[in-house]
């Protein structure tokens, strides 16, 4: 469980907010960054990988052994229920990142695309997955890999004891204990080959 | 060393050789100070246990070693890529790095690191930001929206009074369907809460039938 971090250095998204409260050019510098600093993430990745006994390699096996690493060693903040480590988002960046590319390493159509359509929507003005040749582009369909992957860690470490406390939030009028809700959720068996069921899905829409 | 060198005003009526001297003692002592901080030996820095005191510390995981001053440029270097990376992991315990005691022991530019890394730790925490309210998801039926995403993304639709399978509710069971064969929410759940007006709740039949066969769970609120 202990892991060789072998000088890994977290991602610096450089912006104080998150893009979606962000200023449209300065989201827009954020995705730009992001891009241009995706070979370096990548190698950071892979070095890190490396130093943990993971060959990182678009082959299935590899996204296999990715997604075992992962799931074994993913912590949570002893401090903030519910939270990784910071350093393990910056984790999840690199592998959504690392993600996405064999996405669209295996499917040509598939682009990084920075999300602008309607300010509600949980991508908006973050980086994306797009170009799916069975979908309809007016409904600008995307896969959002890195709130995926960040998401399966939240999962990982609630099923772990790792719970974040919600409470109760008003919705038109109506109590909603999400505490309660999000509970029943855990009690679900997690996939332990969400990296693959992922590419696989890219596949079929691309 | 300073409690035995006497004050320029002790000197007065001294010689003007005795002043000359201390002068350059004092000097020296200065320079010895400053050149130390520079050449990487600070007086002390130490990696401390945590404590109700150090309030303004900054819990990095370094674990493990160094609490002497022959490990102290080791440290230095671990505590600068710590404070880079938030979280250096070695093996052993964990401890604590004090901001205050390293700025207090002169550690400016461990200091300036911790800073930098904090505020990198900072942006890198904003940009994954917990449960949110209204989001809104594009599938190739059309927007989905969600009255609240949890972390774990699971979705939750909040329906008031007794609720029946319409269009609708057809369609959003239609977009949780794609949502959830996506993955992009790991979970949906409808929690139906009692009408203040028609003091009924839940689903109709027609519409609990609906969820169940798209595997999407529902509940009602106490």
């Amino acid at each position: 469980m202990s892991i060789d971090w072998d000088g890994y250095e977290p991602f610096d998204p450089g912006a104080s907010d998150p893009p979606r409260a962000l200023p449209r050019a300065e989201a827009r510098r954020v995705f730009k960054h992001c891009m241009e600093s995706k070979p370096a993430r990548l190698e950071m990745l892979s070095r890190l990988l490396k130093a943990n006994g993971v060959e990182l390699t678009s082959a299935d096996s590899s996204i296999q052994d990715l997604n075992d690493w992962f799931f074994a060693n993913i912590e949570e903040d002893p401090e903030q229920p519910g939270r990784l480590l910071p350093i393990w988002y910056s984790v999840c960046h690199d592998i959504a990142l690392f993600l996405g590319d064999v996405m669209v390493e295996r499917n040509p159509n598939l682009r990084w695309e920075f999300f602008t359509w309607g300010k509600t929507n949980v991508a908006f003005q973050r980086h994306v997955i797009m170009g799916f040749g069975t979908e309809d582009p007016k409904f600008h369909t995307n896969i959002d890999i890195d709130r995926m992957v960040v998401g399966y860690a939240h999962q990982i470490i609630e099923a772990r004891g790792s719970i974040p406390a919600y409470g109760t939030v008003e919705v038109r009028g109506a109590s909603i204990d999400v505490d309660a809700v999000a509970a029943r959720h855990r009690s679900r068996e997690l996939d332990t080959e969400a990296f693959w069921h992922w590419l696989r899905r890219a596949a079929e829409r691309a | 060393m300073a409690a035995s060198t006497p004050r320029p005003s002790e000197l007065r009526g001294a010689e003007p050789t005795r002043a000359l001297v201390w002068l350059l003692r004092a000097s020296l002592v200065v320079l010895v100070a400053v050149g130390g901080v520079f050449l990487g030996h600070p007086p002390a820095i130490a990696v401390v246990a945590p404590t109700p005191t150090s309030s303004a510390s900054t819990s990095y995981d370094v674990r493990g070693s160094v609490a002497h001053a022959g490990e102290v440029a080791v440290l230095r270097h671990r505590v600068g890529v710590a404070a880079r990376e938030e979280s250096l992991s070695l093996q052993g315990e964990t401890a604590r790095v004090s901001d205050s005691v390293v700025a207090a022991n002169g550690g400016s530019r461990i200091a300036a690191n911790q800073a930098a890394g904090n505020a990198a730790r900072d942006r890198l925490l904003a940009a994954y930001p917990g449960a949110l309210p209204e989001q809104s998801f594009t599938t190739t039926a059309g927007v989905r929206r969600f009255d609240i995403l949890t972390q774990g993304l699971v979705g939750i639709e909040s329906k008031v009074g007794r609720t029946s399978l319409t269009a609708t509710t057809r369609s959003q069971i239609a977009k949780d369907s794609l949502l959830l064969r996506n993955g992009d929410v790991n979970g949906i759940e409808w929690v139906f809460s009692r009408s203040g007006v028609t003091g009924q709740i839940g689903p109709t039949g027609p519409l609990a039938d609906a969820l169940s066969k798209a595997g999407i769970p529902w509940s009602l609120a106490p």
